[in-house]
Order: C-alpha cells, then sequence, then structure tokens
C-alpha cells in the first residue's frame, strides 16, 4: 500500500467516524469535538492530494488551511451557543426545582 | 467588454466595509448606515447587471490574473439572483430600521451586511474556492441570525451549524477533488476537462453537500425550527436569500455538467416537489392537532417539561430538542392530554 493510499483511508476513516458521532451523539460538546475529527479527514484528503507531486501543490495547501481557519470560526461559533443553551437550560432546572419541588404529578 | 471591475468588487467590498463600519458604530447609529449601505449596494449591484444584459462579463480584481488572483464573473442567472438579492436586502433593511423589535437586536446590522457581502460574492465568483469561502460566510452569519431570536433559536442555530458545517465539508472534498483533476479551480474551466469517475464522485458529494444547506427533501429537518425561531426581520431573509446561494451553486454544477447533469437534474427535481408536497401533508396532519415529536418542547417551557425531562434517567444525554414552529402553539407537555384542542395549559 501506497502512502497516499493510507492516508486516504485514515482520511475516510477519520471522516466517517466523525460524521456518526456529529449524527448520533446528544452532548453539544462531543458533537463539536466529533466535527473537529471529521474535518482533519477532510483536509487529510487535501493534504494527501496536495503531497501527490515533488514539490508541494501550493493551492490545494492553501485550501487546506483555509479549510482550517473556516472550521475553527464554525467552531468557536458553536462553542458560544453550546455554552449558551447549556447555561439556559441549567437556569431553566433550577427554576422549575425551586418552586416545583412539592408540586403534585 | 465593458470594465466590470467597479460594479463587480462593489457588489462584494461595500457591504463588507458596510459591516466592518456597522459593528464599531453605536447601536442607534447603524439602522442608518444599515438603509444607506443597503440603498448603494442595490445601485451598484443594478449598475453589475446593466452591464451583464450584453453577456456575461468577468474582471480579475487588481489585475491578477486567476491562477494567483480571483476571477469575478456574472452570468445570466448570476446577475438574475444577485438582482433579486439587492431588491430583497434593501426591502429587508427598510422594514429592519423601521421596525428595530423585528431585528433581535442591534447585532443585527452588522451579521446581514457581512450575509450580503457573502451572497454576492457567491453570485459573481469564478472561482470554486472561493464560492466555497463565500458559502462559509454566508452561513456563518445565517447561524448568527438565528441565533439572535433569543434562547429558544439557540438549539435551532446549534443544529443550522452542524448541518451547515457538514455540508461544507463535502463541498470542499468534492472542489478538492475537481482541482486534483483539473488542475483549475475556475468553474468554467474546470467543467470543460472533468470526467469519469472522479468528477462522478466530486459532483455526487457536492451535490450531497449543497442539498444539505438547500434543504432537499431528506435533508430538510434543520430548516423548519430554525427559520421559524429566528427574528422576524431575519426570516424572510434565511427563505428568500441564504438558502439561494446554495441552490445557485448546485445550479451552476449541474449546467456545466451535460451528461451527469441531467440526470442530477432530474433527481433534484424529484426531491424538490416531493419537499413541496410533503410539506403540505405535514402541515395539514399537525393542524390535526397530532402531536408531532417536532413540537414537543416548548420555547417557552412548560412546567411540566422538566418534569418529564427529569423522569429520564439520561437526562443528558437528551439530543437538543427543536422549538416548535410556531409561538400561537400552546405547550403540549407530557403531564396532560396533547389531543385535546384547545390544549389545557399545565400547571
Amino acid at each position: 500500500m501506497s502512502t497516499g493510499t493510507f492516508f486516504v483511508l485514515v482520511a475516510i476513516t477519520l471522516f466517517s467516524l466523525g460524521l456518526v458521532r456529529v449524527a448520533l451523539a446528544a452532548d453539544h460538546l462531543a458533537r463539536l469535538v466529533a466535527l473537529n475529527v471529521m474535518g482533519a479527514g477532510t483536509l487529510l484528503v487535501l493534504v494527501v492530494l496536495a503531497a501527490r507531486s515533488a514539490p508541494i501543490d501550493p493551492v490545494l495547501s492553501a485550501l487546506a488551511i483555509t479549510g482550517l481557519v473556516i472550521t475553527v470560526a464554525f467552531t468557536g461559533v458553536g462553542l458560544v451557543l453550546a455554552e449558551r443553551i447549556e447555561t439556559a437550560r441549567a437556569q431553566e432546572d433550577a427554576r422549575h426545582r425551586e418552586p416545583g419541588a412539592g408540586e403534585p404529578e | 467588454m465593458i470594465d466590470a471591475t467597479l460594479p463587480l468588487g462593489g457588489a462584494v467590498l461595500l457591504p463588507v466595509l458596510a459591516a466592518a463600519v456597522a459593528a464599531c458604530l453605536p447601536h442607534r447609529a447603524r439602522p442608518w448606515l444599515g438603509v444607506l449601505a443597503s440603498l448603494t449596494t442595490l445601485v451598484v449591484v443594478v449598475l453589475a447587471v446593466v452591464s451583464n444584459l450584453t453577456g456575461s462579463v468577468q474582471t480579475e480584481l487588481g489585475g491578477w490574473t486567476p491562477p494567483l488572483g480571483i476571477g469575478l464573473r456574472l452570468t445570466g442567472p448570476g446577475a438574475l439572483l444577485i438582482l433579486m438579492t439587492a431588491l430583497v436586502g434593501t426591502a429587508i433593511s427598510l422594514y429592519a430600521a423601521a421596525l428595530p423589535a423585528g431585528t433581535g437586536g442591534p447585532a443585527f446590522w452588522p451579521l446581514w451586511l457581512g450575509c450580503w457581502a457573502g451572497l454576492n460574492a457567491v453570485y459573481v465568483s469564478d472561482d470554486l474556492f472561493n464560492i466555497y469561502v463565500a458559502l462559509e460566510v454566508v452561513t456563518l452569519a445565517a447561524i448568527a441570525l438565528v441565533a439572535l431570536g433569543g434562547p429558544p433559536a439557540w438549539s435551532a442555530a446549534f443544529r443550522y451549524l452542524m448541518i451547515g458545517v457538514v455540508g461544507a465539508m463535502l463541498f470542499l472534498l468534492a472542489v478538492g477533488l475537481i482541482f486534483a483533476q483539473t488542475g483549475t479551480l475556475e468553474l468554467h474551466a474546470a467543467t470543460d476537462s472533468l470526467g469519469g469517475t472522479t468528477a462522478a464522485l466530486a459532483v455526487s458529494l457536492a451535490a450531497t453537500g449543497l442539498a444539505l444547506k438547500v434543504a432537499l427533501m431528506p435533508l430538510h429537518g434543520w430548516l423548519i425550527p430554525a427559520h421559524s425561531a429566528a427574528p422576524a426581520a431575519v426570516s424572510p431573509l434565511l427563505s428568500a436569500l441564504v438558502v439561494k446561494a446554495s441552490l445557485y451553486v448546485l445550479w451552476e454544477l449541474v449546467l456545466l455538467l451535460p451528461q451527469a447533469g441531467a440526470l442530477l437534474a432530474w433527481v433534484l427535481g424529484a426531491l424538490g416537489y416531493s419537499r413541496c408536497s410533503a410539506g403540505r401533508s405535514w402541515r395539514c396532519a399537525r393542524a390535526g392537532s397530532s402531536p408531532s415529536s417536532r413540537t414537543r418542547r416548548s420555547r417557552r417551557p412548560a412546567t411540566g417539561s422538566s418534569r418529564c425531562r427529569s423522569s429520564s434517567p439520561t437526562t443528558r444525554a437528551r439530543p437538543p430538542p427543536a422549538p416548535p414552529p410556531r409561538r400561537r402553539w400552546p405547550a403540549p407537555c407530557c403531564s396532560c392530554s396533547a389531543t385535546a384542542w384547545p390544549r389545557p395549559r399545565c400547571s
């Protein structure tokens, strides 16, 4: 197996594992981590394609770097959203626990 | 050929500049700047469309030719969509300036202008990777705009984010494959030398990714909560403009691939039609007041909902619930029968 094929297989594995976790996980943080695993798979494909020629193809490397930057931006927004959702949920739970403790079902 | 650098470049850079300035301005000045920028962009877009009347126009920004620079090109469909975006966008800006309550906060202005810049960039780009970046700008701004809807919209925005990134990654893979085979990122040059298995794989990846973003039939679950939880001024913006950007890219790909494109067009058309009819029957089913899983949880969580959640041992493992499509539906909850209409309020 050539190095290229090996890394493409690794990339496909990473992408599939990340995709399954993004689709099935419920925890926000777990989904964000899975999203980044998926992103690593995608970018690895680009890097493998770039490394086919002896001097690395600069355009594909540029694509990979821009892809990284965009993934970071999305992860940042996702973290803010996840944090806010969790905080809102915790406040909501606390609010219901206080007056609703002796409430009849 | 008419020199189209000013209108084509201006259509993208003017909203970017306005977004950056709007972010620095005090809150009260933002609507004024937003309306001014919208009207100016409308004029610039009309200029671009007029220069397009005699045929496709193209230009290179700063005189850099495509392998190094980014080519801009306005085609017929692109001109139609950029004009539609400008008209709807100006209307949205006027509405948002007149009724600030419908915008979800002063952060609306920088986000909306940034989103507009991304939309225009999609329509004038002649470069696959530039299209990818522009689509990401649009998606990121759209996610933030949905999140302006407040706590009930955050879950929908998060779900939209997941879908947007997965779709973008599939599209990025396709862009990489197309570049690896053809050696160019220019859309119109790339499609000439594209063929074989790689092309089929690349086009299916791109079509899947873009179908996620367009919300075609089997992949449409994210759209309803996201669009309905968004503030009043954002909702038309998402439905009328943001979805069209991905649709335009899909359209370009289909048009430029004669053989695979015809089959793909039929499949996509069938999916689009089935979405129209399924959407209608879904709405009728809901009107029959059967409790749908989508409306399971209220935006103002009724007292029942936390009880329901705490009854489950795996409270933390539940997926983020989607907010219901409309506010007028009272909250369904587990402790009272949800089949009766009007639904009784849970106490």
